[in-house]
């Protein structure tokens, strides 16, 4: 079993008596890539802040490698942080900066300067060190901010939505390459971002937060086969969400109604409370010709095309199945394929696996 | 009349009958700005060049200035203080302008107030403010002798110490003022970033925020330096009889001895004194300027 | 370490204030006691320097101090909001050399400005003029710039699209300068009256060279007096002219509060 590197204990911020972050537990095993996932306002940022050392818990006990950091002021904790408008000095060169931490640290001259040369080689910067951070472009001032964090090798690296003042396809390459800085150097990354495509694309663990409390956490595979919310399911890629007035378990399957009067047959499940609401992916639903057979499905369900939007790489249809229930359905764009015209009757294959059953 | 040629306005047939309103709205301003201050300047200057009875061109009255001790001797004086009083100004508001730029709670609005507020108050209450705290039988001295610290009373007030003091507290607020803008530019995340990479306190003000607010430093001892130079009241009142400066020299000559070319040329060595020193911020300024834009190219 | 360096900063931040504000109470202490004196053992408060402010001597001062001020924030408003105007709504040509003009007479010292008028007077034989005349003469020349400027910042900030929608919609030159434009710039020009009152009600340096015996600013008799005497009753004026200040610039405030609203609202 891994070390763990962070472990939050029940830990609760309140400000007045606004509850910003509610009895938090969180462990984070030494070189994972954890993603703290949510909306804005979801108590992220103040989550970082407290393993940070800049905001102090109300109640609970921040521990980094087993010792208790409550009482430990920032400078002193060993944790690197990279911050969304990446905060170089302005007035040292990117050499100057990089050096920053280990001069701090009172590392020997030389020794410095071959990690700051191994720091610039490893985000791609070499023979930018003597430039001032103005003289860079976004996306290179992002690759000093890294250099800097990790220049001085610390435990844990946290990530405050450092890719989201670059353009999409920089963001995009920037998230390829962080993985693999991540991997090469083996270090803990706690990644704070409210884009669950980044959280998904980078993460091995992602950890939605939502209302000051964590919704769910787990692989980002897991999370989005297995929103355990309605929040999460909704969050995390787009899902059609139904409302479920009655659930009942009949022979292999769970049965749910929604709408006026359509029955649903998803996987059983145990679930603690009531069934409220059913999940369903877009890309999850098979577009099938009206009357088609079997194939398997659990579910088979007429329905009406409202709406047809082409994506390039998909078609998004709406799909009406009467008694007031209505799916968005993402058919993919391939050669032969012709999607359905508006008004066109069309069936529906649903995969009893696909219906995730929600409590809240 | 080209700058109007690009403006969103009516065709200019119509402009034209309405051309001579702006020229009519500035000229009461230039009017009055000529009378009382252009021409009294120009005035004032010719005559400090001016032989008082043949009226011929002549630099008499600078030549005594210059040979004359007294006088040297309160130009000197005037640098003097001021030098000290924008020293002062810049280390006393430093901490206040900091805590200003950075502070988020009430305590702000608080410390905004007491740090501005004396602006209010005009000089010559603080000066007599000062006067009873300094003088020889004043609050201090009084405090100081009640706890048996000294015998006899600290000559406090009627020296350069007390014009110091007295126009180091007139100066401060807008020393306060423009430090406080200065450090208000500099990212907290900068801050931050340094503690995260494991600076100390001392450490993040010596390495990040001091080097960075250099301007606002250079700025706050600028304009110390001209308001300590050109006040009046506070040198008169707390130096006392013996203490000249230029400001207080130019009263004299004017109100006293009557010699107004010899005023104006002490008049002329204060102007002189300030423009040099504004001339080195300016400098200063443009040269911080085009160091920054020269090298800015790939920024964004 | 750090937390040696936290505590001298607060040191630092208390002893700050307290030389700030420490002038202040003593001058309100003294007009309180029966001694110029501030001393430590206790003393019997007392009330009768105000009393004795209602008199002559004191309120004739006060009162041509009120007077100039007034005439002088009139004037150097009206004067200010046109040149400012002018130069900055209008751009007329040379709009930055006019402006450069209208500001020049902020970088020459009071005391400067002083000499020079007071000289120019006499060498044209009008000595009569000095006392009130002078003085607002004087102080609008330092107030005006200020008010300029003020003015000036704020049309500067002033949306110019605000214009544009407004001509768009039909509104002539004049509709639009009272209707868009002067409640827009109102704050500014409120502030820049404000504050050329307050310049011209404390100003030293330029009325010191100007008054004439019976015919002087308050600040100019309190300071002729303090050169011999501490007496209580100076506090009592000081601590009663700074009210006066307070109550004028929240009078302004009242009046321009509502807009200033506004003006922040819109950007």
């Amino acid at each position: 079993m891994n070390a763990l590197d962070i472990e939050l204990v029940s830990v609760s911020k309140s400000y007045a008596s606004m509850a910003v972050v509610k009895d938090i537990d969180l462990a984070i095993p030494q070189g994972e890539f954890v993603s703290i996932l949510g909306p804005s306002g979801c108590g992220k940022t103040t989550t970082l802040n407290m393993i940070a050392g800049f905001t102090a818990p109300s109640h609970g006990d921040i521990r980094i490698k087993g010792r208790s950091q409550v009482r430990v002021p920032p400078e002193r904790r060993n944790i690197g942080l990279v911050f969304q408008n990446y905060a170089l000095f302005p007035h040292m060169t990117v050499t100057e900066n990089v050096a920053f931490g280990l001069k701090m640290k009172g590392v020997r001259r030389d020794e410095a300067e071959t990690t700051v040369k191994s720091a610039l080689r490893s985000v791609h910067l070499e023979g930018m060190g003597e430039r001032y951070p103005r003289e860079l472009s976004g996306g290179q001032q992002q690759r000093v901010a890294l250099a800097r964090a990790i220049a001085p090798r610390p435990s844990v690296l946290l990530l405050d939505e450092p890719l989201s003042n670059l353009d999409l396809k920089l963001r995009e390459a920037m998230r390829i390459e962080l993985k693999e800085i991540q991997q090469q150097l083996g270090m803990t990354f706690v990644y704070v971002t409210h884009d669950q495509e980044e959280a998904m694309a980078m993460s091995d663990r992602v950890v939605v937060m939502w209302q000051g409390a964590i919704a769910q956490e787990g692989q980002p595979a897991a999370l989005y086969r297995e929103p355990n919310s309605r929040f999460v399911a909704d969050f995390i890629g787009k899902s059609n969400i139904l409302s479920v007035t009655s659930a009942a378990t009949k022979a292999a399957h769970l049965e749910l109604a929604v709408g006026d009067d359509l029955i649903l047959k998803a996987h059983k499940a145990e679930l603690a409370g009531e069934i409220r609401y059913c999940s369903i992916r877009p890309e999850s639903i098979a577009v099938l010709p009206p009357a088609a057979g079997g194939s398997g499905c659990a579910n088979l369900l007429d329905a009406t095309v409202r709406r047809v939007v082409n994506l390039g790489a998909a078609f998004e249809i709406d799909a009406d199945l009467g008694s007031d229930v209505r799916l968005h359905v993402l058919l993919r764009a391939t050669r032969a394929s012709v999607p359905p015209k508006v008004g066109d009757a069309i069936r529906l294959g649903i995969d009893d696996a696909d219906i995730q059953p929600l409590c809240a | 009349m080209n700058s109007l040629a690009l403006d969103l306005h009516p065709p200019a047939r119509r402009r034209r009958t309405l051309a001579w309103f702006p020229l009519a709205a500035l000229s009461p301003s230039l009017m009055v700005l000529s009378a009382f201050f252009a021409l009294p300047m120009g005035m004032m200057i010719g005559m400090s060049f001016t032989q008082t009875e043949t009226f011929s061109p002549t630099l008499e009255h600078y030549q005594r200035f210059f040979t004359d001790g007294l006088s040297i001797a309160g130009f000197c004086r005037t640098a003097l203080m001021s030098l000290l009083v924008a020293v002062s100004v810049t280390v006393l508001g430093y901490p206040v302008a900091y805590f200003l730029a950075r502070a988020t709670t009430r305590w702000r609005a608080v410390v905004f107030a007491l740090a501005l507020a004396p602006e209010l108050a005009g000089v010559v209450l603080r000066t007599y403010g000062w006067l009873i705290i300094l003088e020889d039988r004043g609050f201090i001295n009084d405090l100081l002798l009640h706890l048996g610290v000294i015998s006899s009373p600290l000559p406090l007030s009627k020296n350069l110490f007390a014009v110091v003091v007295g126009l180091t507290h007139v100066v401060l607020p807008f020393g306060i003022l423009s430090l406080m803008t200065s450090i208000q530019g500099i990212d907290p995340n900068l801050e931050r970033a340094a503690q995260m990479l494991g600076a100390s306190r001392l450490a993040v003000i010596r390495t990040i925020v001091l080097p960075l607010s250099v301007p606002g430093i250079v700025s706050s001892m600028l304009i110390a330096f001209t308001m300590a130079a050109s006040a009046y009241a506070t040198p008169a009142l707390l130096g006392g009889a013996g203490f000249k400066v230029l400001a207080t020299m130019i009263y004299e000559q004017v109100l006293f001895y009557i010699d107004w070319p010899f005023a104006s040329v002490m008049a002329m060595a204060l102007l002189l004194m300030m423009l040099g020193i504004s001339f080195v911020g300016v400098r200063y300024e443009s040269r911080r300027r085009s160091r920054a834009s020269v090298s800015s190219g790939g920024e964004r | 370490m750090n937390r040696l360096i936290s505590i001298l900063y607060w040191i630092s931040l208390g002893t700050v204030l307290c030389f700030i504000t420490l002038p202040l109470i003593v001058v309100v202490a003294a007009s309180l006691s029966p001694t110029s004196a501030v001393t430590l053992q206790p003393w019997e408060w007392t009330g009768r320097w105000y009393a004795d402010l209602w008199s002559s001597r004191w309120l004739d001062p006060f009162l041509a101090s009120v007077k100039i001020a007034t005439v002088v924030a009139a004037i150097s408003g009206v004067l200010g909001l046109f040149a400012a105007y002018a130069v900055v709504y209008e751009r007329i040509p040379g709009s930055d050399a006019l402006m450069s003009c209208l500001l020049s007479p902020l970088s020459v010292p009071q005391i400067v400005k002083g000499v020079a008028i007071v000289l120019f007077l006499s060498m044209i034989g009008l000595q009569g003029f000095l006392g009130t005349p002078a003085l607002i003469a004087a102080h609008v020349v330092l107030a005006l710039p200020f008010v300029t400027r003020m003015v000036a910042t704020s049309l500067a900030n002033f949306d110019a699209n605000l214009d544009r929608a407004a001509q768009i919609l039909g509104a002539g030159k004049l509709q639009r300068i009272r209707l868009v434009v002067l409640p827009m710039i109102k704050p500014g020009v409120l502030s820049g009256v404000t504050f050329a009152f307050i310049i011209s009600f404390n100003n030293i340096p330029l009325s010191v060279f100007l008054v004439r015996p019976g015919d002087s600013t308050l600040p100019i008799t309190v300071i002729n007096y303090l050169e011999y005497s501490l007496d209580p009753v100076l506090a009592a004026v000081n601590v009663a002219s700074m009210a006066f200040i307070l109550t004028v610039i929240f009078l302004f405030e009242k009046i321009g509060g509502f807009s200033a609203q506004l003006h922040g609202g819109s950007k």
